[in-house]
């Protein structure tokens, strides 16, 4: 079946401005969206610029507005998003060129909530134990991949990029919430912090924006009352 | 990891506002809702019933002073003009205020980018907000007593 496929482009050597970029392309229903923008390079247009990498929803490279929402190119099929597919990079982030953003100010706000094991006590012997229901208490949030889909979808962030975010609170969960890790009242101090949790305004587009379908409102409103009651378990 | 005195001394602070602010957001909408709905209740059990018009009715449940029910056809004291009703009218109208005026401060942190302007409008929400606290001790503890 014939694609047709709109792109918001920008090359900064050249353009002045983003403008919208068409291409026909034939696809199979099953096909993913990245295969599209794939032919588009290959057959098409060398020029286009994205970026990939597993291409199996797990390196969390291609995070893209597809249809109006965040979704990874590689997970989401030309038959879930139908003939017309609009393309466009991830906002709120500097563009660099075509689809692709500058994740530095993403990754600045992750590596601030301490993102490592903290404990002081020597290592045991083997490894550090941990029983299966310590364990299940964070499992929801190590499914992160870092794709960046919900801190760009999040209305807060865009109105005010000082916000950590919520993909950074994602992962300073998994840290505060494991038994293993003693820096929890550091990270909840960090996130205490009027650029901290408090911008969060439960509005819900990070749930929806989520490749790996993590409950993240959920997770900050853990953190939120973790900050009230000092309690971590 | 960087954690000198002075500034986790600093975080905390900040970060104990914002927190006991959040909380009181809480807690706050939660009360708004049972002032109010207690004050539409027992109006409605002391007389009110079939003698205050739906507007009365909503003007009183949100402030609750006497002359809100004057206009209708229903006595006005004992019941709804005492002691108990202006201090309930008070707490109302206070959580009302911290509430809606922490909330613009909450949207003015989240739009305005330029410190010293968002310094200036917090103190001007401020001004107002102790305005409006006056204003509400005047209304209720004066005026509708007059």
């Amino acid at each position: 079946m014939k694609v047709k496929i709109k792109i918001r482009r920008f090359n900064p050597e050249k353009d002045r401005k983003p403008y919208w970029a068409e291409y026909t392309v034939d696809a199979e229903p099953a096909d993913r969206v990245l295969d599209v923008l794939v032919q588009i390079k290959g057959y098409q247009d060398g020029s286009l610029t994205f970026r990939r990498s597993c291409a199996h929803g797990i390196c969390g490279s291609d995070a893209l507005v597809i249809n109006g929402r965040n979704r990874l190119a590689c997970k989401v099929l030309v038959r879930d998003v139908g003939k017309d597919i609009v393309v466009e990079p991830l906002r709120g982030l500097p563009v660099i060129k075509d689809l692709t953003v500058d994740m530095e100010p993403f990754f600045r706000k992750y590596r601030s909530i301490l993102p490592f094991l903290i404990n002081d006590e020597p290592p045991p012997h083997i490894e550090r134990l941990q029983t299966i229901e310590a364990r299940a208490r964070f499992d929801e949030t190590t499914k992160c991949i870092l794709c960046a889909a919900c801190t760009t979808s999040c209305p807060s962030f865009w109105a005010n990029d000082s916000y950590v975010g919520p993909a950074a609170i994602v992962q300073a969960h998994r840290f505060i919430f494991d038994d293993r890790d003693q820096g929890a009242q550091v990270r909840l101090a960090l996130l205490a912090e009027s650029d901290g949790v408090w911008r969060c305004r439960t509005i819900y587009n990070c749930v929806e924006a989520c490749p790996r379908e993590i409950d993240i409102t959920r997770a900050i409103g853990e953190v939120k009352k973790a900050i009230l009651t000092g309690d971590v378990d | 990891m960087r954690t000198d005195a002075t500034s986790a001394r600093r975080v905390q602070n900040a970060g104990k506002f914002e927190v006991t602010m959040w909380f009181f957001m809480r807690i706050s909408g939660v009360l708004l809702l049972l002032l109010g709905a207690f004050g539409l209740v027992y109006a409605n059990l002391v007389g009110g019933y079939g003698n205050l018009d739906a507007g009365a009715q909503m003007r009183w449940s949100f402030f609750p002073i006497s002359f809100h029910v004057q206009s209708s056809d229903v006595e006005v004291a004992p019941n709804f003009s005492n002691p108990f009703w202006n201090a309930y009218a008070f707490l109302l109208i206070g959580f009302a205020a911290a509430h809606a005026f922490n909330g613009l401060r909450s949207i003015l942190r989240d739009y305005v980018r330029n410190p010293l302007l968002l310094q200036w409008l917090q103190a001007f929400l401020l001004v107002l907000w102790i305005f409006m606290l006056v204003a509400a001790i005047y209304v209720i503890f004066v005026f509708s007593n007059q």
